[in-house]
């Protein structure tokens, strides 16, 4: 695990935990990968049930496409962790329009900056719509990740009360360029 | 029994470390331990333990090394055979790791610390959120976007340049320009 990546998310979730959680918590890691971070964290507070999901397969997780599990709904966890490589909007829209109670969210959001490929959920998302075809390459110049990011957090105000939205130090390439984004979300259905 | 422990008062740096500790301690703890210890209002709130039959440190590892090796530390100091010294290490943390909690209390006692306060010792600096790299970010919707795809003859590109670069320098307004090469 990268060091500086790892304590620009844990300072994150622990700012979180220890704010919000100071019960026992259950715990859905959307992204589990390695499970790092989880198992750190879960020797420092109280998981009193703890879901690692993940596409891979890998022993004592699930197999399984966690966006979807959520966007079913009836899930009962009080913190979700979307730790992926990729765009997190998938999961991120299932949480606020199923969400059962107050929940911690962290998000990590590669692929900032000049994006080289833009999901198109996020240009639709932007109102971006052509009928020819070259729009894709033109974005591929155009930094847009500041409106891609606030315009899918800003879907949570129709449908919650957002307690606290924080940022952590983005991860950055050899050249100082910021690759993705660590941001945590307390938040409660209206 | 009852005189089994007496408490004194001694150099931390003369406290080795017992090479049978099992237990160890992140950068983020030993930052908390200290802040605990410098806060004028906490300062010690308990002691290391000490067999002085095996000249061995029990308990309190991270606290002796928290502090200046010539710091005066709270020591308790005990005399047990090597056995029972295995089994209180084994047990001392265990045993006060399985304890429940009762939030009603608990909520009362953090009514009594400011929540900075209490989150400034256990993150480890007692700092403002922002310095601590953490900054408050504003969930806001962004403005409603209309998207314009200009397509113009490369030849012709020279006629509406200056108008790309006056859009260019309108608040708000993404701009970018691609040739293509046919």
């Amino acid at each position: 695990m990268d060091n500086s990546k790892s304590d620009s998310k844990l300072l994150l979730r622990r700012y979180f935990l220890t704010k919000y959680h100071q019960e026992p918590f259950r715990v859905m890691d959307c992204c589990q990968g390695e499970g790092l971070l989880w198992s750190v964290l879960r020797r420092e507070y109280q998981v009193s049930a703890y879901w690692p999901m993940d596409l891979k397969t890998r022993k004592g997780r699930m197999k399984v496409n966690s966006a979807r599990v959520l966007a079913q709904g009836g899930w009962a966890v009080d913190v979700v962790d979307v730790d992926t490589y990729g765009v997190p909007w998938a999961h991120w829209q299932a949480i606020v329009e199923t969400m059962p109670g107050p929940v911690t969210v962290f998000l990590t959001i590669g692929s900032v900056g000049v994006i080289s490929n833009v999901d198109n959920a996020s240009i639709e998302r932007l109102g971006i719509k052509f009928s020819r075809r070259p729009v894709q390459a033109l974005l591929s110049r155009v930094s847009l990740s500041g409106q891609i990011i606030d315009s899918w957090l800003s879907m949570a105000l129709d449908q919650a009360t957002v307690i606290e939205c924080m940022e952590a130090p983005p991860s950055r390439n050899s050249r100082g360029a910021p690759i993705a984004s660590y941001i945590g979300i307390r938040m409660e259905p209206k | 029994m009852a005189e089994k422990l007496r408490l004194e008062w001694v150099e931390a740096g003369s406290l080795e470390d017992n090479p049978e500790n099992w237990r160890t301690h992140p950068e983020e703890q030993v930052r908390a331990i200290k802040n605990v210890l410098d806060d004028p209002e906490v300062g010690w709130a308990g002691a290391c333990l000490f067999n002085e039959r095996t000249r061995k440190l029990l308990d309190g590892h991270a606290r002796k090394n928290a502090v200046d090796p010539k710091t005066l530390v709270p020591v308790l100091i005990g005399d047990w055979s090597p056995e029972a010294e295995a089994k209180i290490m084994l047990t001392l943390d265990p045993i006060a790791m399985m304890a429940q909690q009762d939030s009603e209390r608990m909520q009362a006692l953090l009514a009594k610390v400011p929540q900075d306060d209490v989150l400034g010792l256990l993150l480890g600096e007692m700092k403002p959120k922002e310095q601590m790299g953490l900054m408050p970010k504003t969930i806001e919707r962004p403005p409603t976007m209309s998207w314009v795809l200009v397509g113009i003859p490369t030849a012709r590109f020279a006629e509406i340049a200056d108008k790309v670069e006056e859009f260019n320098q309108m608040d708000g307004v993404f701009c970018e320009v691609s040739l293509s090469d046919g």
